[in-house]
């Protein structure tokens, strides 16, 4: 019998209330992940990566509502635990990198006892003093210089790039399965970027753990991904592996996302390109296809009807340009 | 360019203590910020990089008054802000503005995106209620945000949302000199760029407005920046003009940073050069030359003396004993 994916998420919707009116943040979305591989998420910012991933570990704002037709972990339906049940899938099945690190790390306490904390917590036997050398190992296999010095200050005193890379040892220390990785590298120079990076492959050749992986860095896609899934305005407007998406992307967002990467050269202090038009009202998404205001080639049916997803050859794509009912 | 210099770092140090035991005694400093001058010209954009923990952040902290400098003066045209007390303070503190890396901790979460704009707009820049309610619409379009976000509190954005919603605030007050650290790290190629513009078309409008650009995306800092400074472990070790600076690092580090950029267009591929050793501590600066325990170069004068900066090429400086 075959083995079911790590994950499987099929038409998640997730939406806010607020004072003006319901957010549709994510908006049917679907994907699954197999163990072993690592699914990167991308998109403009604000189109619904963060919240797709908080839905799953459900640690959203009380003015959340979260619905979807299938939502399955580890053989685990996520849907119908409770809050105990899901508080047990955070800690030892799904670890989360947060986008800012001072959202997830407790001001009041110093480094040691946080990541102290997820050992004791999975190993409740550990001595103190294995708790303290596993702490500087995990440290320093993140890139931390100093680590035993680091232990023993509070986050406010550490820099922007120490405080991520503390917060990603706390995440892996866990040993989790499946880690989502929330923008885990923007803070850093390139050269500890490759070394976090290089760990995440390591482990995942080591233990055959799954990374969501959400960045808005295309060299750290293909540096670490299989497959892409690109959104726009809470939906996944396509799907596939990396090296098709960056050699023939389907989608016209995806098309103007991967010319935007800069290194196309501009002249030094001169204007770079960004893809027109404005960015969607979240309480008013335009009709038929949301990309349609922005799209260089939409047509009379883009605008009336949301286009169809269509699936060939291992990748998915939405948009009538691929087919749909305006298809030759 | 101007030459007239509007901000002048003289022999900054900034310091923390490192306190141990049950009676919290200072053991020692990490020394975050470690004797840097610089001179930041009116109308110019001076890019800051370099490794993660140099003291980058410190620098622009202690520009807005938000750390205690253990010794060293700022001048901010003619008067030393570090002496500025009471209404002084104030005024200073509107025309030099911060956009920190961290927008969450320096958003207040009890204040919607509105009345943190209109309230700036109002009490600091004369606005009667009308006109601040227009601004911050425009304010937020310039930044790639829908006006209808304004009734939002900062929780209730996406990172990258979040950190535009800083960057509107920060300009909402048409600051003569803005910070800006890690300003447009997470976001997206696309509104990155927006913002990169956006910046720039600020600085024809205001002719005289000053950045300091803090980041680790050095594409970015190439495009953006006049000059750029690279620290190391609490010091400045090069200084140049942009062009001259990316073409022709002169200090080992500088080169070993550079070299690591993946794949720039239109440049000579270089071999990555990999530092070895670890990173040492600002706690525990080395002696003599405090890059030389990573230095592929490093010799005996390097172990000991310390290398002053010196000017290599025309408004080039850097500080290794290498070169002539
Ligand atoms: N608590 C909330 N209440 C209302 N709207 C919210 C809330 N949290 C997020 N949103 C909205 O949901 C949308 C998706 O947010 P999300 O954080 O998933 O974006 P993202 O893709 O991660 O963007 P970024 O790259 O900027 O981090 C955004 O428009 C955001 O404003
Ligand atoms: N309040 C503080 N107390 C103690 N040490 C501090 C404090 N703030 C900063 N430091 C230390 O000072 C050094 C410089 O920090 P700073 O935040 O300036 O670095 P940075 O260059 O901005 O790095 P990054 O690129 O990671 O943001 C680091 O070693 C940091 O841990
Ligand atoms: S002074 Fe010596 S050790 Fe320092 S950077 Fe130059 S060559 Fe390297
Ligand atoms: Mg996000
Ligand atoms: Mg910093």
């Amino acid at each position: 019998m075959q083995e079911e994916k790590l994950l499987i998420v099929k038409n998640l919707c997730t939406s806010f209330q607020t004072p003006e009116g319901v957010v549709r943040s994510v908006d049917g979305v679907s994907f699954d992940v197999e163990r072993g591989e690592t699914l990167a998420l991308v998109g403009e910012s604000g189109c619904g990566k963060t919240v797709t991933s908080l839905s799953l570990i459900g640690l959203l704002a009380d003015t959340a509502t979260v619905t979807a037709d299938v939502m399955r972990f580890d053989g685990k339906d996520l849907l119908t635990l409770d809050r105990e049940q899901r508080r047990l899938v955070r800690g030892s099945g799904i670890s989360m990198i947060f986008q800012e690190p001072m959202t997830s790390l407790n001001p009041v306490y110093r480094i040691d006892r946080q990541i102290g904390e997820v050992f004791t917590c999975h190993h409740p036997g550990m001595s103190r003093k294995e708790v303290h050398e596993r702490s500087v190992e995990m440290l320093r296999k993140v890139g931390v210089p100093n680590p035993e010095e680091r232990l023993k200050v509070y986050p406010h005193q550490l820099s922007g790039g120490l405080r991520q890379r503390v917060m990603i040892a706390i995440a892996l220390a866990a040993g989790a399965p499946l880690v989502i990785a929330d923008e885990p590298t923007t803070a850093l120079d390139v050269t500890i970027q490759a070394q976090i990076l290089q760990l995440l492959r390591e482990l995942q050749q080591g233990s055959g753990m799954s990374i969501i992986l959400i960045t808005h860095d295309f060299g750290v896609v293909s540096q670490l991904a299989q497959r892409v899934a690109v959104m726009y305005a809470g939906k996944i407007v396509e799907e596939g592996s990396v090296e098709d998406i960056f050699r023939d992307p389907q989608h016209p967002y995806t098309q103007l996302l991967i010319l935007s990467i800069p290194g196309i050269k501009v002249k030094r202090g001169g204007r770079l390109e960004s893809i027109s038009g404005a960015v969607p009202n979240p309480l008013r998404f335009p009709s038929g296809c949301r990309f349609h205001p922005r799209c260089p080639y939409a047509m009379e049916i883009c605008r009336q009807k949301a286009p169809p997803e269509i699936e060939k050859d291992g990748r998915r794509v939405s948009c009538f340009l691929r087919g749909g009912e305006h298809a030759e | 360019m101007q030459n007239n210099v509007v901000c002048s770092i003289e022999n900054l140090k900034v310091y923390f203590p490192i306190k141990a035991g049950l009676a919290q005694r200072t053991v020692g400093h990490i020394k975050a910020v470690d004797d840097v001058s610089l001179a930041i010209h009116g109308g110019e954009t001076l890019g800051l990089v370099g490794e993660s923990g140099c003291g980058k952040t410190t620098i622009g902290r202690a520009l807005v008054r938000l750390n205690e400098p253990t010794a060293g003066k700022i001048i901010y045209n003619g008067q030393n802000i570090l002496e500025l007390k009471g209404d002084e303070l104030r005024d200073l503190r509107r025309k030099l503005q911060i956009v920190f890396q961290d927008p969450y901790s320096s958003l207040n979460p009890r204040q919607t995106v509105r009345r943190m704009l209109s309230e700036v707009l109002t009490v600091q820049m004369g606005m009667d209620q009308k006109q601040a309610l227009e601004r911050t619409g425009e304010l937020l379009a310039q930044v790639g945000l829908s006006p209808a976000y304004a009734p939002r509190y900062p929780h209730e954005f996406s990172g990258g949302q979040r950190q535009r919603v800083a960057i509107a605030r920060a300009i909402a007050l048409q600051p003569e000199f803005l910070v800006c650290d890690e300003a447009v790290s997470a976001l997206d190629v696309s509104i990155q760029s927006q913002i990169i513009n956006l910046l720039m078309d600020l600085k024809e409008h205001y002719t005289d407005m000053t950045y300091l650009f803090i980041s680790h995306a050095l594409n970015v800092v190439e495009h953006i920046s006049d000059r750029v400074a690279v620290m190391y472990l609490g010091r400045v070790v090069e200084l140049s003009e942009t062009e001259e600076l990316f073409g022709h690092p002169a200090h080992p580090y500088t080169q070993a940073l550079l070299s690591a950029i993946p794949m720039l267009a239109g440049r000579e591929e270089r071999e990555p050069i990999v530092l070895k050793g670890e990173v040492p501590s600002a706690g525990n600066v080395p002696p003599g030359c405090r890059f030389h325990t990573r230095c592929p170069y490093a010799t005996e004068r390097c172990r000991t003396e310390e290398p002053q900066m010196r000017e290599c090429a025309p408004g080039h400086f850097a500080a290794c004993h290498l070169l002539k």
